[in-house]
């Protein structure tokens, strides 16, 4: 699957983009200095992107690893329209689409979620938080990809659909069905899983976009 | 949208990932776009070419050499030999656990430490490159006169094999080496210096920039073997080393570049070979420098982890002797109380 840029709902500020433009341009030339500051101004982004979709840190180094090194391999591609940034996000998220088809398992370990002290305010809450969590990715772990990486772009990060349209190479049609099954699959498994179901009902009473 | 979200319970922030993982992202990228090489995970694809291939990697991604020279070479086999590699051209990886492996890979024999990877390339026939992807590993290499070339990559450091038997560790980007028989040459920017035997190197390469300004040799010619001359330590730069290491019990400025290589060398191959580490460690601590405190307390709890409860005990209490308001007194005494 090629990068693209990807469509999106409200462009960047022209001059934004013609900044990310020229940027570009000096990082396709192999300029280390504009690679560098792609890499800091879009690695937080970058992260939460594969973090979302994968829901650990495992083996988030040589995700992010390859992330980049696809970003930069393919940068002279950019046409800046959309940001930088996003068009970045885009060729994370194949990266991690990419993982998840070679099966590999992502589940986030009951060791990797931190450890709320005792006293912490909210502790139970977040606790819970967190646990739930783990369910939803435990079970975001049996769901085909395609509805995977749709689900944690639009409901767990948060993203509008026809930005996650772009990011997923398909239309807003086909994210808003692959959107629909993936919850039909979780709701399912909610049914034996009163965390993931309180989970999956704030969710929806958080509102779908 | 944090606000919305937290109201909502949803998923908790993402967890960042810390300066060092980034920087050694930032080093992993450029060092790939740099080379022109296939991935570590691709057979070699010109038996003509293949160290020109492994000089490419280290070029782009390092620039330090190990070349080790032989002055005979370990007659001591490994324990057992568990694994006889096949000498097909198809890199195979060894990855270990809870345990070591032992690995036979022509007329070498390999003991891959517990919680380590290594990755074979090439045949015995034609030439050998052992990528070493974590952890340490300890090789016996007979005599090269004659014979194929072996080299061993450990993130930025790469060691070409003459003929002796060596252990490498890997900690993170960086590398140890430790020499059991034979002579080191180090060529690193800035530093020349030979390791002899029973001697450990650590290198400190704080920064892309430091990995990826010079093109080093792989191609150069081993050095002369004499085991008598004076030893020269390498010395890596004095920022790099205040990076890399804690700073020294007395919390002084004044502790010496070699005193700092030596803990952190020390440091590296404790899980690797233990005994060495230690024996560096009461070296340091004999002295009065500023590394002796810590390096005494770094024996002791080695010792109790090793189970040599009299050892253990004997080093934590010369540490309160020594130093009863060390930063470490606290800890000296749980460990006695442990004992």
């Amino acid at each position: 699957m090629e990068p693209t840029d990807p469509p999106v709902t409200a462009p960047a500020p022209r001059t934004d983009l013609d900044a990310d433009r020229a940027l570009a341009a000096r990082a396709a030339s192999g300029d280390r200095a504009a690679q560098r500051e792609v890499f800091a101004r879009t690695k937080n982004a970058v992260h939460a992107v594969l973090y979302r979709i994968l829901g650990s840190n495992r083996e988030m180094e040589d995700l992010a690893q390859d992330s980049f090194v696809s970003i930069f391999r393919s940068i002279h591609g950019f046409r800046g329209e959309s940001s930088l940034t996003t068009w970045c996000c885009t060729i994370a998220t194949r990266v991690a689409w990419a993982h998840l088809e070679r099966g590999r398992p992502t589940t986030t370990n009951l060791e990797l979620v931190p450890e709320v002290p005792d006293g912490a305010p909210d502790a139970a809450r977040v606790i819970a938080a967190r646990l739930a969590t783990q369910r939803v990715y435990a079970a975001l772990d049996k769901l085909d990809p395609r509805l995977r990486v749709t689900f944690a772009l639009a409901v767990l990060d948060e993203r509008p659909l026809a930005e996650v349209a772009g990011m997923t190479g398909a239309s807003v049609v086909a994210v808003k069905t692959r959107l629909w099954r993936a919850r039909r699959e979780l709701a399912k498994r909610a049914a034996k899983d009163p965390a993931l179901s309180d989970y999956l009902g704030n969710i929806d009473r958080g509102g779908a976009r | 949208m944090s606000d919305d979200r937290q109201s909502r319970q949803g998923p908790p922030a993402v967890e960042p990932l810390g300066d060092l993982q980034w920087a050694r992202i930032e080093r992993a990228v450029y060092a790939e776009l740099d080379a022109e090489v296939p991935r570590l995970d691709t057979p070699v694809r010109s038996r003509k070419t293949p160290w020109l291939v492994a000089a490419g990697a280290v070029a782009a991604a390092a620039a330090v050499i190990v070349v080790v020279a032989a002055s005979s070479s370990s007659s001591t086999p490994p324990a057992t030999a568990v694994a006889a590699r096949d000498a097909g051209a198809a890199p195979q990886w060894v990855v270990t656990e809870g345990g070591p492996s032992n690995v036979t890979f022509g007329d070498a024999r390999i003991r891959v430490a517990p919680r380590s990877a290594i990755v074979m390339n090439g045949t015995p026939d034609d030439g050998v490159l052992i990528v070493l992807d974590r952890g340490g590993a300890d090789f016996e290499v007979a005599p090269r006169q004659g014979r194929p070339r072996f080299m061993v990559q450990a993130g930025e450091v790469s060691v070409r094999v003459i003929g002796t038997a060596f252990h490498v560790e890997r900690v993170g980007d960086r590398a140890r080496v430790s020499v059991e028989h034979g002579v080191v040459e180090v060529v690193a920017p800035g530093e020349t210096a030979q390791v002899h035997a029973g001697e450990v190197w650590p290198t400190e390469v704080a920064s892309s920039q430091q990995t990826t300004t010079e093109p080093i040799d792989v191609e150069m010619a081993p050095v002369d073997v004499d085991r008598d001359r004076p030893k020269h330590h390498a010395q890596a730069p004095a920022d790099a080393v205040q990076q890399a290491q804690p700073l020294p019990d007395n919390n002084t400025a004044t502790a010496g570049p070699d005193d700092a290589h030596r803990f952190a060398a020390a440091t590296a191959i404790e899980a690797g070979n233990p005994a060495a580490a230690l024996t560096e460690y009461r070296k340091l601590a004999a002295g009065d420098g500023p590394w002796a405190a810590n390096a005494l307390y770094a024996a002791a709890r080695l010792y109790a982890e090793r189970h040599d409860k009299a050892a253990a005990r004997a080093a934590a209490e010369e540490y309160l002797h020594r130093f009863p308001r060390g930063v470490n007194a606290a800890d000296a005494r749980s460990l006695l109380d442990r004992l």
